[in-house]
């Protein structure tokens, strides 16, 4: 194999965003008829090294190499000539079209009249091979289920005899079934000669699935090699650096009084009959795959689910669900996964978006107190290590692990000490920060906050909750506290892996 | 970067173009002039204040605020035989609940703002319509609203109603929390909510405002001509919205202020009194002003993407 | 057949459009029991007529919808074409058509350039684009009505045909609502219009030039209210920069009518038909039956009202909380 030249190559890539360093100096080849692993940390460069390799990213400085000759992806569609395709955990497809319709979407070998039998029978034996009946093509993608739909991605991919298929995190949404199914496929690829970059932070597959491994950390390629001469610890500590252990601040384990009291959660077609505690000094963590309800289950209780019913207490008093304002007036911050739609104000200053919850504090009759809100945002901005020089920047042009100390730093210090909900603390934050992220979520149960968090990072969630719950399918399955909790366990509650479902 | 730097420079140019042009016209500087243009600055700037509230918080812009503007205009008049400041407050409640219930609708359920509106201008000319037959308005022939037609030196009653009202939307945007949250509200709706900010009062506030402005704009143009139908505010969504854009107030939403507003109306007034003067038809004025609009919403939106 | 499955079948999307027409018919034709004037031929005449002008700009602004975008330009499109048609085809009707449709095409074209190339809605941007395209129409017929004196065209456009039951202009506009069906439906074309309106961020990765179909629909939408204007100026023998000033409303209640989500990456051709013919059943009907023109206003309003509140993205959540806070037991 390695005498022909790889089938793509990118040699010296940097790219920085702002003063956002995201990818120095990246080279790496790909050869047909492997399956190549890029694993790295959330930030550690993956999704950019990606987007670049699809054209809808343009590096600074470096060069990418299809087949041994330089090329320049300028778009999509040039990826697509050179035979690049992308599954991403962003889909693509149209919700509005049928399964048929997205496999041969943006497709060059479609004719101008594109309804043809050739086609169609094309798309029905790839979904019949992913294990889909004959009428499934015919479907609107609006109705699948999310796998369902990574699945019609695949396909996709399949159908247009893609030389390069990127899938990036592709089991993160899946079942166990699922995943098996798509790990037929993709060993079904390699066999055609397909080459194959598998994204992902998961360990276990990099060494079920793929013939070898280039970890990325912090934007720079930090060694690659066969999976075969790979051991795991190896991996582990090339990823993060150091060993795993030192990562999470110990928990003191001093919990007081039940802060929060949840019976009877609902929201319908998405989670039932939920029940959990959680007491002050306590980080409760809910494990559950993407579309399970975790996430949701975090929502709800911040009030941001308008449809949801169940019993509600916090430090005793019952709270109406569904109005956020009436959750934070009781003491419940939220810290959204999606800062750039949800979590903070991009365009506008760090100072803003420090207060933005907190008016109320400086302000009397409706009026704001402009003297005392400075002071104030500048005392949070201390506490959770902004330099307040910045205070007056845009959020946009901060790191993402200060964009998310500037979410924990809305929640600090209130009047009295409540509940923080999170959902993915630490997605985008680089390495450095998440330890910083982490000794502030310690800093709230030293003061007598209770935490619950959702995190579909495993190893973050049982490093740093002190009980963890495990949800499938909108439902609770398993409670295990810190000393009793094991991996694999969470791991296959959350699949079902033990169970028929 | 190069972009912005382009921007700004095509914006410096087109200013310099027009004091160039205010400089060469004669009698630009002229009393008269002057006074027309502030006139017409003011009755703009008043809608355009309305405006500016829904723009900055992210609805874009509202297209039933000229007949909001021509309602409250009719019913000043029609009920002018109850004493002028009872005829300005009932004018100036009805624009606010006009305006107030679209606001909600968009706040509540998050309806598409365009379409609210389009549908609220369809249901006031119609139910106007339906209440005076279609005649004009007149004052009740014993009706005393001198007051709005006062002018003292160069200031008429428009324009002292529109600078109290622009410190006013100022101070509202500046110094309360309604104001705070409006422009979290129009930056990031749903960062807002999750915020804990109450959006669909946010919104709800912010269109009423908008209701109460053009209703003062309906009641001061109603006192000048003395005479109202639905035809009073024709055109004065899109020359509010112009003036909100000239004054550099982003189309997205969440940002702004009430000076921005101030300088957009007088700049697009001064260009209107420039044709007049500069002896250009109607036609030509029409058809330069939409020109001049196009322009700044290319710049604008342009330096919006980085 | 069974009563819930024919409910059903009503209800769906892709038929609720003729089931709206369908139940307004039945609305004016009970309302009108014993006058009779609704089934006359000249009212069918008069609402095939208005379909004719109002069609062609509803199915503009009805593309651009379902690319997520919205054209405050149409009607600038729809005005200023049918003045340059008045002023260029006097001796060859052919030419002012050619240079009334290039007018909307070239406008939907700089637009669509400009809306990709700055990456920004097209709501601000189209009312630039309109105010301009009016102040054109003004600066071309000197603000009053131009006059355009080729009978024969005119005539032959007014032409009853059919029984009599439309004209042949409206044969004309039916015929494009056809082809603009079959191109939705049959070719790769209508495909990613539905897919850049229904993911516009992710149907590049698919390979969807969508840069390209939104410059494509916003010059078809452009063009297609061109031509709407042409044939109605031409049928007028007239234009002027105020004729149908009220051509938005009417284009965005047909669409909207018509089944054209407001969220995007929904919609037909033959549904907005069914939609503007709604509408015209609406003005016609309401006016041959007696009604004052006010009635039309106020229902005009409504439906759109109605339609906005119930396509809205938080209706069904804050309802269902509705249902809940009043199925608890109160204290």
């Amino acid at each position: 194999m390695p005498m022909k030249p790889p089938i793509l190559s990118v040699e010296g890539i940097s790219k920085h965003f702002g003063g956002i360093q995201a990818l120095s100096h990246v080279s790496l080849e790909i050869h047909a008829g492997e399956v190549l692993a890029i694993c790295g940390e959330n930030g550690a460069g993956k999704s950019t090294l990606v987007k670049i390799l699809m054209g809808i990213y343009q590096p600074d400085t470096g060069s990418v190499f299809s087949e041994g000759k330089e090329v320049k992806i300028r778009n999509p569609a040039d990826g697509q000539a050179l035979g690049i395709a992308l599954v991403s955990q962003e889909l693509s497809l149209a919700p509005d079209l049928s399964v048929a319709d997205n496999i041969w979407l943006g497709s060059r070998r479609v004719p101008l009249f594109h309804r043809r039998a050739a086609l169609r029978a094309r798309a029905a034996d790839t979904m019949a091979m992913l294990g889909f009946g004959g009428d499934f093509i015919d479907r609107p993608v609006a109705s699948l289920s999310l796998a369902e739909r990574q699945l019609v991605e695949i396909a996709r991919n399949l159908c247009r005899d893609a030389k390069v298929l990127i899938l990036d995190e592709p089991t993160a949404m899946l079942s166990d079934r699922e995943i098996e199914r798509t790990f037929a496929a993709i060993r079904r690829l390699r066999a055609q000669g397909t080459a194959i970059v598998y994204i992902t932070h998961r360990l276990g597959e990099v060494f079920t699935i793929c013939d070898r491994a280039t970890v990325l950390r912090n934007g720079q390629v930090v060694g690659s090699a066969r999976t075969s001469e790979l051991s795991r610890e190896r991996l582990v500590e090339m990823m993060i650096g150091r060993k795993l252990e030192n990562v999470y601040p110990p928990s003191k384990r001093e919990f007081g009084q039940p802060l929060l009291a949840v019976r009877d959660l609902r929201v319908p077609g998405v989670v039932e009959d939920i029940a959990l505690t959680v007491r002050r000094g306590e980080i409760v963590g809910i494990a559950g795959q993407i579309g399970s309800g975790a996430a949701e289950v975090i929502r709800v209780l911040a009030g941001l689910v308008p449809d949801s019913a169940g019993r509600v207490e916090l430090g005793g008093r019952p709270v109406p669900l569904g109005s956020r304002s009436r959750m934070l007036a009781a003491g419940v911050a939220f810290i959204s996964e999606d800062r750039g739609a949800e979590g903070l104000f991009l365009k506008r200053e760090v100072r803003e978006n420090l207060v933005a919850s907190r008016y109320g504090e400086f302000s009397r009759l409706g009026l704001v107190d402009w003297r005392a809100l400075g002071e104030g945002a500048k005392r949070l901005a201390s506490r959770v290590g902004i330099d307040f020089r910045r205070l007056l920047h845009k959020a946009e042009d901060l790191s993402g692990g200060n964009q998310q100390k500037i979410a924990f730093g809305r929640c600090v210090d209130p009047p009295k000490p409540g509940l923080v909900l999170m959902n993915e603390p630490t997605r985008g934050v680089d390495v450095g920060a998440r330890s910083d992220i982490y000794a502030i979520m310690r800093g709230f149960c030293a003061q007598g906050f209770g935490l619950l968090m959702h995190s579909t990072d495993l190893e973050e969630l049982l490093g740093m909750s002190d009980v963890v719950l495990t949800l499938y399918r909108g439902r609770l399955v398993g409670r295990y506290e810190r000393d009793g909790v094991e991996l694999q366990r969470v791991l296959a509650d959350i699949t079902h892996a033990n169970r028929s479902a | 970067m190069t972009r912005q730097r382009a921007i700004n420079a095509i914006r410096a140019l087109l200013l310099a173009l027009l004091v160039a042009a205010m400089a060469t016209t004669p009698g630009f500087f002229s009393a008269p002039s002057i006074i027309a243009t502030l006139d017409y600055a003011s009755l703009i700037g008043l809608v355009a204040i309305g405006m500016a509230f829904i723009t900055i918080s992210g609805n874009i812009m509202s297209l039933a605020l000229s007949a909001t503007m021509a309602t409250c205009g009719e019913i000043f008049l029609l009920t002018s035989g109850m004493g002028m400041w009872t005829a300005i407050a009932i004018a100036l409640a009805a624009g606010v609940v006009i305006t107030g219930l679209q606001g909600f609708i968009i706040g509540v359920i998050r309806a598409n703002p365009i379409i609210v509106t389009i549908a609220a201008f369809a249901l006031l000319h119609g139910i106007v319509s339906a209440f005076t037959g279609g005649a004009r308005a007149y004052p009740d022939p014993g009706a005393e609203y001198s007051l709005l037609r006062t002018r003292i030196g160069m200031v008429q009653a428009p324009l002292a109603v529109f600078i109290a009202g622009a410190i006013a939307a100022q101070l509202v945007l500046t110094f309360t929390r309604f104001g705070r949250n409006l422009f979290l509200v129009g930056s990031n709706f749903r960062a807002a909510e999750a915020a804990g900010v109450v959006t669909w009062r946010t919104t709800s506030i912010a269109y009423c405002l908008a209701g109460f402005y053009t209703a003062l704009a309906g009641i001061m143009a109603a006192a000048r001509y003395q005479t109202a139908d639905l035809e009073l505010g024709a055109g004065y969504d899109y020359e509010a919205i112009a003036a909100v854009l000239i004054g550099g107030i982003a189309i997205q939403g969440g940002m702004g202020s009430a000076w921005r507003v101030v300088i957009g109306a007088v700049i697009f007034a001064a260009a209107g009194t420039l044709l007049v003067l500069r002896g250009y038809s109607t036609e030509m004025q029409r058809l330069l002003t939409g020109v001049l609009i196009f322009c700044v919403v290319c710049l604008q939106t342009g330096g919006a993407k980085r | 057949m069974n009563g819930l499955r024919f409910l059903q079948l009503a209800g769906a999307a892709n038929v609720r459009p003729f089931t709206i027409l369908a139940l307004t018919f039945a609305a004016i034709a009970a309302a009108d029991l014993g006058f009779g004037a609704l089934l006359h031929s000249a009212t069918i005449f008069s609402v095939t007529q208005l379909f004719a002008t109002l069609g062609l700009a509803a199915l503009g602004l009805g593309l651009t919808m379902i690319v997520d975008e919205f054209d405050l330009s149409i009607p600038g499109s729809f005005t200023a074409a049918g003045a340059v048609a008045v002023l260029t085809g006097a001796d060859n009707p052919w030419l002012g058509i050619a240079c009334g449709v290039a007018t909307g095409l070239a406008a939907g074209a700089i637009q669509g350039a400009l809306i990709v190339s700055l990456g920004v809605r097209a709501v601000g941007l189209t009312l630039g684009g309109f105010l301009t395209l009016i102040g054109i129409t003004y600066v071309l017929t000197g603000g009053s009505t131009i006059a355009y004196s080729n009978q024969a065209v005119s005539g032959w456009l007014h032409q009853p045909t059919l029984f009599g039951l439309i004209s042949n202009r409206g044969v004309v506009v039916l015929a494009v609502f056809l082809a603009a069906a079959a191109i939705m439906f049959f070719t790769r074309l209508g495909r990613d219009i539905i897919a850049t309106g229904s993911n516009r961020a992710g149907a590049p990765v698919a390979g969807v030039n969508t840069a390209a179909i939104i410059i494509g629909v916003f010059s078809a939408a452009g063009a297609l209210a061109a031509l709407g204007g042409v044939l109605l100026s031409y049928s007028l023998q007239a234009a002027s920069a105020t004729q149908l000033s009220d051509t938005l409303v009417a284009a965005a209640s047909a669409a909207i009518l018509g089944g054209v989500s407001l969220s995007g990456g929904k919609g037909r051709a033959l549904g907005v038909a069914a939609g503007v013919l709604t509408i015209c059943l609406l003005r016609s009907g309401l006016s041959a039956i007696g009604a004052k023109p006010y009635t039309l206003e106020i229902v005009t309003g409504t439906l759109l009202l109605v339609v906005a509140i119930f396509d809205a993205p938080r209706f069904l959540d804050q309802m269902g909380r509705l249902r809940r806070w009043l199925g608890q037991p109160r204290r």
